[in-house]
């Protein structure tokens, strides 16, 4: 009690410190508000908590009830939803550690007790995810109502994305969190699903965390007081605007590494011995900040936490949550295989797609895990050169971009559904994830390529600087592709993203002969497997070298492009430029004439002098 | 000096065959591997280049086409394996005979390596079991300097714990790998069965460690001097795809296999050598 400091003098600075830097174009709307005090038991590895929810009526009709999220309880056994829903090896199957949710009060500001009256959704048997709530009294548009709140968090051993591990802890959806209520007043509600992440309302978070002394912590939004000492225990306080979350990570090992970089203060939280990896986390956002801004905006919050989990809390790495990801590195792997920086810049790029823009995670997985995915591959490639090469290593085989990566993660598609299906309408992880991630992205790539990079960042940037805490659909985005680039783009771009497609381009043939009259006449097929109409170039090269450019409509399965030169052809290619990266497969789309072939002996050659080493060093 | 290191006493013909002989097992068991591969390559005007072009998206189509012929491909590489282990078998009791005795005719050391097939198989068995036990030596030794380490909490310190039991299990085979060109070297010089020839091996590893172990040292450090050097061209080539640089590597690559197998004649030169020392004291 002694040592609390008096905050009063500093609230007016303070205010305007934790307005988001946009804020002046467009501001974060204030729907849900939260005043917490939480103290974090490492040992019991609980929270409690108590404080307010102040929740303002953002739609257009008066409601009587009010959605509450408690998505701790997705770990709190094994019949939950989550773990019900949960596929393959993408989570653990039982944490060795169960958690869940406690919520010991909940009052309005009338002083009404809403627990007695308040259930689970009966329509998710088994699964205490949601808590549906009866107020007192109808609150109005634009009206509030405040809701005294006390609960207790046990956290599960790291499962998805949450928990402790030892002393470790990563504290992440331990408060009871109101859903959105979208315009029409409709309450968009839904269980933890295991493919899915999360959909809330911006506000003001205003949290105070006790924490026994000796460990460090790490949380969402600037640090405005403290730490000092409440009680025996550290307190410090965090407030931010323009959020919709607000995680925390607590570690008695902690060691830290900070830089300002573009007037955001970054912090790395890591493992004592892993210098080098935060060292590497900083360098990656010295370029990713700057690359990020100049691309897709500004980046409105003064502060970012980049925590790298100790070895065994792996199920926590990478992560968004508000100005605080989690990322997974090994100290050791060369700097010229870009995991560090490419997870950093994936998280990163969250706080524009998730954190900023605010999308529904649950019904439309693909505007921020796609987008991000996007946006990573493209400041990749800002940042390491042509391709965004994410493993670069000259002595053991050939480089691999990340363009290449979603090119292929989206080609290997066995069974093509819509992008623009909820989280939990794909069967499995693997199913959401190669179209959620990859497909996205290659398809944004395929707009980027055939319109071009500079109108396309424009394009994206439109779209976040008219989404900026505005909760956007998949709408908002086609209309901005419609205004910029016209209908028949916006049709692609729906094409592309509602039905389940696959596309490809090959040349099927390509053969010459001579002609009396001196002249060799012959003839390339491109045939075309899948719905888009985009015109592309067939390039012809004869013996001699010389290439010919022909441009095709390519809008129909086969396409005979005749030709006719002063030499024999030597091969044909189909969009050689890589306008359609969206394509199956890009090795098709060159072929020597017929009659041709090119030499493959050295590839037999140094396999087998591999072969021969590998054999040779444990052999005779 | 250079003449004195190429000079295997007479054995330069048989050399050569071995060499020959293990590459050309290289090279079907390459070729089996890459035959689909190479059959939709040659339609590309590039060529086996398309491996190393467009950030890998090339070789992730390629694969992602043969991926069903993974299977077939995995079963034939099974095979090969199969006759690998026994060409392993036959040219490891070739050495042994061609280091004993000068001008030994190639068919004849394998006659006598197809003869004493049983006393091989025998001394295989039992430094495969030594290797196994290196490998399990090695995990166990990890799992240890983790427990350790994890006590201090620094993750390098962890991870280099874990590593070190690596080179200590290494050092372990390698052992394994000398006592068995030892065995292999008593049971076809001196026609002892496995269990003599065992005995002989481990009593002269003890009796003469510093020379037997500074030899063997060597005539391995050599050998896997010629692959570091080979490695770093190909570190320096690989991307590179004129003819002049593929045709460099192809012959450098084969020239570090002779060499391999040159190492190994002189150092079993040297151990029929020492036997019949031994044998005539
Ligand atoms: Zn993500």
């Amino acid at each position: 009690m002694s040592s609390k400091r008096m905050v009063l003098p500093r609230a007016a600075g303070v205010a305007l410190l934790l307005l988001p830097l946009g804020a002046s174009a467009q501001p974060a709307p204030r729907v849900a508000d939260y005043t917490l005090t939480a103290t974090l038991d490492p040992v019991r590895h609980t929270v409690r908590a108590d404080g307010t929810i102040h929740w303002t009526n953002p739609s257009t009709v008066a409601v009587r009830d009010l959605w509450l999220h408690q998505y701790l309880n997705g770990f709190a056994g094994p019949r939950t939803y989550f773990m019900r829903t949960r596929s393959g090896d993408a989570w653990p199957a039982h944490p060795p550690h169960w958690g869940g949710l406690a919520l010991e009060t909940l009052r309005a500001d009338d002083g009404t007790d809403l627990l007695p009256t308040a259930t689970n959704d009966p329509a998710v048997p088994d699964d205490t995810s949601q808590l549906h709530v009866l107020l007192p009294r109808a609150v109005a548009p634009g009206d509030s109502i405040t809701l005294a709140v006390r609960f207790t968090a046990t956290l599960p051993e790291v499962v998805a994305r949450t928990g402790y591990d030892g002393t470790f802890h990563l504290v992440a959806q331990w408060f009871p969190k109101v859903a959105v209520l979208e315009a029409d007043g409709t309450w968009a509600h839904f269980p933890f699903h295991a493919n899915s992440e999360f959909y809330a309302d911006f506000g003001r978070y205003d949290v105070r965390i006790r924490y026994p002394r000796g460990y460090e912590i790490g949380a969402t939004g600037p640090r405005v007081e403290g730490p000092a000492v409440v009680d025996g225990l550290l307190e410090e306080r965090h407030v931010l605007e323009g959020i919709h979350d607000f995680a925390f990570t607590a570690w008695n090992h902690f060691r830290h590494a900070d830089r300002t970089i573009n007037r955001v203060e970054v912090h790395v939280l890591h493992a004592p011995g892993d210098e080098r990896g935060a060292a590497r986390t900083l360098d990656v956002m010295a370029g990713a900040l700057p690359a990020f801004e100049r691309r897709f905006g500004e980046y409105p919050y003064p502060v970012l936490t980049v925590v790298l989990p100790p070895p065994g809390a792996e199920a926590t790495a990478g992560m968004e949550y508000p100005t605080l990801i989690t990322i997974g590195a090994q100290w050791w792997t060369p700097r010229r295989v870009r995991d560090v920086e490419y997870v950093t810049l994936h998280e990163f790029g969250h706080q524009y797609f998730y954190g900023m823009l605010a999308s529904n995670e649950h019904r439309y997985p693909m505007l921020d895990e796609g987008f991000c995915e996007y946006a990573t591959a493209r400041v990749m490639e800002d940042l390491f050169g042509r391709g965004g090469p994410v493993l670069d290593l000259p002595m053991l085989g050939p480089r691999f971009d990340t363009w290449a990566w979603e090119a292929l993660g989206s080609a290997a598609i066995a069974h093509p559904l819509p992008l623009t299906l909820g989280a939990d309408e794909y069967p499995s992880w693997d199913r959401y994830g190669e179209h959620v991630y990859s497909r996205t992205a290659i398809v944004l790539r395929t707009v980027e390529r055939r319109v071009g990079t500079r109108l396309f960042t424009e394009i994206l940037r439109e779209y976040v600087d008219r989404s900026r805490f505005r909760h956007p659909t998949p709408e908002a985005f086609y209309a901005v592709v419609r205004e910029r680039l016209g209908v028949p783009w916006e049709a692609f771009v729906r094409t592309a993203f509602e039905t389940p497609w696959r596309y490809n381009l090959s040349v099927s043939e390509a053969v010459s002969a001579r002609d009396p009259d001196g002249h060799w006449r012959g003839r390339a097929l491109i045939d075309r497997d899948g719905p888009f109409d985009l015109p592309v170039n067939v390039v012809f090269t004869d013996v001699r070298g010389r290439r010919t450019v022909v441009r095709i409509a390519n809008d129909r399965p086969l396409t005979v492009v005749p030709y006719d030169g002063p030499a024999a052809l030597r091969s044909v290619a189909v969009d050689p430029e890589d306008t359609l990266p969206l394509e199956q497969r890009r090795i098709d789309n060159a072929r020597l004439a017929d009659g041709l072939a090119a030499p493959t002996l050295p590839l037999v050659a140094r396999v087998a002098y591999w072969v021969a080493l590998a054999l040779g060093s444990v052999g005779p | 000096m250079i003449r004195a290191w190429l000079s295997t006493g007479g054995r330069s013909g048989v050399v050569l065959g071995i060499a020959a002989i293990e590459m050309a097992l290289a090279w079907l068991l390459g070729l089996a591997a890459t035959a689909a591969l190479t059959r939709t390559l040659a339609h590309s005007p590039v060529g086996y280049q398309a491996l190393h072009l467009a950030g890998g998206r090339w070789l992730g189509d390629l694969l992602a086409l043969h991926a069903h012929a993974w299977e077939p491909t995995a079963a034939l590489l099974g095979v090969a394996l199969v006759a690998w282990a026994a060409a392993w078998l036959l040219l490891g009791g070739m050495l042994p005979v061609l280091g004993a005795t000068a001008g030994v005719r190639l068919h004849r050391a394998a006659a006598e390596s197809l003869r004493r097939a049983p006393t091989l198989l025998g001394l295989a068995a039992i430094a495969g079991l030594g290797f196994a036990l290196a490998a399990f030596a090695g995990y166990a030794a990890t799992g240890w300097g983790e427990r350790a380490a994890a006590l201090r909490l620094d993750v390098r310190a962890i991870t280099l714990l874990g590593w070190v039991a690596w080179p200590v299990a290494g050092a372990l085979a390698w052992l394994i790998g000398v006592w068995h060109d030892l065995a292999r070297a008593h049971a076809m010089a001196r026609g002892k069965t496995a269990l003599q020839a065992s005995g002989a091996a481990a009593f002269q590893m003890v009796r003469n460690p510093v020379a037997t172990m500074a030899t063997a040292a060597g005539f391995g450090l050599v050998a896997w001097a010629y692959v570091g050097a080979a490695a770093a061209l190909s570190g320096l080539l690989e991307a590179r795809t004129s003819v002049a640089a593929v045709v460099t590597l192809a012959v450098v690559q084969h020239l570090v296999v002779l060499g391999r197998v040159h190492a190994r004649m002189k150092w079993f030169a040297w151990l029929g050598g020492r036997i019949a020392a031994a044998k005539t004291e």
